[in-house]
């Protein structure tokens, strides 16, 4: 229903701008004659023609087809617009330069109508013709709203800072959307990470997962009880319309089933958040890995030793615990030729540059050589005993001393065989990579590792297990790749390599990985 | 009319450098202008006359040069209903007798700014426009045609060109390499739109110290001594076409900070501009390097908000600064 409202909708803007008050009567004929079609027209997106015939509702190739009737639409004039509404994280910065990129890359010049910080439309110009191609509304609020406006039919583009939810994925397969849990639904734009920060001049350096949860709940609630001076502390954090809020929730707030506390200070933009907190002293705030400003960003502990600091490197491999991916969604009904084109643009090297440029992290694989890597096998060695023992650690080293991890990694959802959202979009980045012929002739390594819970001999199963299976899902995605392009192989060393302690079901999920190391 | 005060102005000017014994330096070459020009160039009568008398009564005129242009007799064959050409000079020389040879030197100065020297004899009290990469904005020639100016480079590689109002160009380039030690942002617009830059450089909050723009703009001394940046405004004319452009530098390689450095622009709701399209422009560094040009539209609020600011926060991008 609300599906073709929408349809209708733009068909009506359309009808409304070519041929105002005309009946939208068309018969689409095959170039040889031989076929036609008529009926109405629901819509035309510069390329395909939709029409409400007595067959029901067709869509037919505009290169085939001529169309006669005082409903057609002027093919010389057509514009495609589309809309992009949701996360301002996204929308402010990251998404407008995308958008220039993308007009460049295709020879077109850009003109931003602006009416105020949330609103605003780029128009594409080909610098060639001066023709207009194409009008991008953006709409920008916060994933909630970005997710609300699609299922109300008024999105073509959802920006996202978490995965969508259940009820949001149900009301959309009700809408006509299309099963938004798809692949081809979302797509990874960039990377973040939420990190908790404090003023600069704050002795504090760092702070366990408990403990940040612990002050959100209002459980602690003096500096003196995280290492630092007998004075309160203030929390600041995002508004809860906000996918990073929830994803914090989820996270942090959900490890121990803590409840956000009322004192809490909250805020439309990650950027007032590291500006509320780089000016008091006794503030703590959650802001974006892209967003620090002038704060200072905490470390995060583990309870045996293990520390991470967000990093490029460590939101690629998702090292980081608190790696947050930002999505794009688009609902499942055919989108305007530019439109399409900017999303596969998304993926090209040069909207990496542009990702790169504008702070946020973006999805360029690179190696990381074992010399890099010396904290890593620090705790291997730290927290080796009965259970992996010297020969195991130096088989393992054997094995990995000749290659370089690359950035590219899998982790799976928690308490689940399933890879998580950023691996499986690492499915396809590497299947696109082994295809282009990235790796031809050298060795991937699927290398599993588990966690410590149980027997060291039946993790080394599960870890192998878990590299096969990740191994099978990219030689499935990498269809044009020829058998012998690269050697794919797999290898699996259990527990030996704990990233965070199992003492915590985050730490254990943090273990719980296959990485793929190069030769 | 301006136009007309420029022809008075050009006028009176001839005398003086007459007076000055400037013809004896110049002498052929004054003497193959006169020799030409004034029949050509037929300027207005009332203002001419009395420079014939004066250079008559005064005898500066060197009696060969009198001789052999008659001047007397060409000055009282001048046309009654003559208008004032818009160029004082003929083709070649101007009122003064310079060479109307257009040029524009560069040169790099401290802070990575760059004084631009543009020189046209012969343009007197016109509007030119000066670019830069992509930086562009509307001055007026002095009372000898020129204009001096110092701006900010905004590459390395820093191209010049100054546009005369009849199409006519020159250009410059200057090496300035210590441009990578700043970070530069622009807007500009045209006419009375007024656009501002505001900057929050390391923490600061409006009013506070750190707060950099139009009202509290600092200057390149700040940048030198390393403690914050400043704000150069350009366009120095308030004419309808007239471009302008407004520059924050900030010396994100000579501070001894890590932090950001947030921007915003504002433009404020007048009578002008209120419910009206402004054109604008914004430039910062692209994703190559080099200073981007953004072509903006902002759509002023409704007139009842007369008064108040449209703050835009997101059209120029924070400037990131990192500790080396």
């Amino acid at each position: 229903m609300k599906i073709f409202r929408a349809a209708a909708l733009a068909a009506l803007f359309l009808i409304g701008m070519l041929a105002p008050a005309m009946a939208q009567d068309v018969t689409l004929t095959s170039r040889d004659g031989k076929v036609s079609v008529s009926g109405t027209l629901l819509s035309f997106d510069g390329e395909f023609y939709r029409v409400q015939s007595i067959y029901g509702a067709l869509t037919l190739d505009g290169t085939g087809v001529t169309c006669a009737g005082i409903g057609c639409p002027n093919l010389e004039s057509y514009v495609a617009e589309f809309s992009i509404t949701g996360a301002r994280s996204m929308g402010a910065v990251l998404l407008p330069t995308l958008v220039e990129m993308f007009a460049e890359q295709s020879g077109m010049r850009v003109k931003r109508i602006v009416q105020d910080d949330s609103h605003y439309t780029y128009i594409l110009r080909l610098a060639e013709t001066d023709k207009d191609i194409a009008r991008i509304a953006f709409r920008i609020s916060n994933t909630d709203g970005g997710f609300a406006e699609m299922l109300n039919g008024d999105a073509d583009m959802v920006l996202a800072t978490r995965e969508i939810n259940s009820a949001e994925t149900k009301a959309a397969l009700k809408a006509g959307l299309g099963d938004m849990k798809r692949a081809a639904r979302s797509r990874i734009v960039a990377l973040d990470g939420l990190v908790p920060v404090v003023a600069q001049d704050n002795p504090v350096t760092t702070v366990s997962l408990m403990d940040l949860a612990r002050i959100y709940a209002g459980d602690i609630t003096s500096w003196q009880d995280i290492g630092g001076p007998d004075a309160p502390i203030f929390m600041h954090h995002l508004s809860a319309d906000t996918g990073l809020a929830q994803q914090f929730e989820t996270d942090v707030m959900g490890l121990e089933k803590h409840d956000l506390a009322a004192s809490i200070k909250h805020h439309e933009t990650a950027a007032e958040v590291a500006d509320a907190v780089a000016r008091d002293p006794f503030s703590i705030g959650i802001t974006r890995f892209s967003e620090i400003g002038n704060a200072k960003m905490l470390t995060l502990r583990g309870t045996c030793g293990m520390a991470f600091t967000a990093s490029r490197r460590g939101l690629k491999t998702e090292d980081y615990p608190l790696a947050t991916p930002l999505f794009l969604y688009t609902p499942a009904r055919r989108l305007p030729k530019t439109a399409r084109e900017f999303l596969a643009f998304l993926r090209s090297p040069a909207a990496q540059r542009a990702v790169r440029h504008v702070g946020f992290v973006d999805q360029d694989v690179t190696q990381i050589g074992i010399d890099d890597q010396g904290k890593r096998f620090a705790n291997a060695i730290a927290a080796a005993g009965d259970e992996t023992r010297l020969a195991d650690l130096q088989q393992m080293i054997e094995a990995l001393r000749p290659a370089a991890r690359l950035t590219i990694n899998f982790r799976f959802n928690t308490g689940s065989s399933s890879l998580d959202a950023q691996s499986r979009s690492n499915v396809v980045l590497l299947a696109r990579l082994l295809e282009a012929g990235v790796y031809d002739g050298r060795e991937l390594m699927f290398v599993g590792f588990s966690d410590g819970e149980g027997a060291a001999s039946g993790n080394r199963t599960i870890s192998q297990h878990r590299a096969k299976a990740v191994r099978a899902a990219v030689k499935l995605a990498a269809t044009t790749m020829k058998p012998d392009q690269t050697t794919l192989s797999t290898k699996a060393f259990g527990e030996a390599l704990p990233m965070a302690c199992d003492d915590t079901e985050w730490g254990r999920q943090v273990n719980r990985r296959v990485e793929v190391w190069i030769k | 009319m301006l136009f007309k005060k420029n022809y008075k102005t050009a006028a009176a000017t001839f005398v003086v450098v007459l007076t000055t014994g400037f013809v004896m330096q110049n002498g052929d070459a004054f003497a193959s202008r006169f020799a030409t020009a004034v029949p050509q160039a037929q300027p207005k009568p009332d203002a001419l006359v009395t420079t014939a008398e004066n250079l008559a009564s005064e005898t500066v005129m060197p009696t060969t040069l009198a001789d052999q242009t008659g001047l007397a007799d060409r000055v009282n064959s001048t046309e009654k209903n003559y208008t004032a050409p818009n160029i004082v000079a003929d083709q070649d020389f101007s009122a003064l007798g310079l060479a109307c040879d257009v040029t524009l030197d560069a040169t790099k100065t401290a802070g990575a700014m760059v004084t631009l020297e543009f020189k046209a004899p012969c343009y007197v009290n016109e509007m030119v426009t000066v670019n830069h990469q992509g930086l562009r904005f509307t001055s007026v020639t002095s009372e000898v045609g020129h204009v001096t100016v110092q701006m900010p480079a905004m590459a390395a590689t820093a191209s010049f060109d100054v546009t005369l109002i009849d199409g006519s160009t020159v250009s410059a380039t200057v090496n300035v390499p210590e441009v990578s030690n700043y970070d530069r942002v622009a807007v500009q617009w045209v006419g009375d739109s007024g656009l501002r830059i505001h900057a929050l450089e390391l923490g600061a909050d409006y009013g506070e110290r750190g707060h950099v723009w139009a009202k509290s703009p600092q200057s390149v001394a700040a940048v030198l001594q390393a403690r914050g940046g400043y704000i150069t405004s350009l366009g120095d004319i308030d004419f309808p076409g007239a471009k302008h452009t407004e520059i924050y530098t900030f010396p994100s390689g000579l501070v001894q900070k890590s932090g950001v450095v947030r921007l915003s622009v504002e433009a404020e709701v007048t009578a002008k501009t209120c419910n009206k399209e402004i054109e604008a422009q914004a430039l910062q560094s692209g994703v190559d390097g080099m200073i981007s040009v953004s072509d903006l539209i902002l759509s002023m609020p409704p007139c009842d908000a007369i008064g108040d600011f449209l703050v835009l926060n997101n059209l120029l991008r924070d400037l990131k600064i990192a500790q080396n």
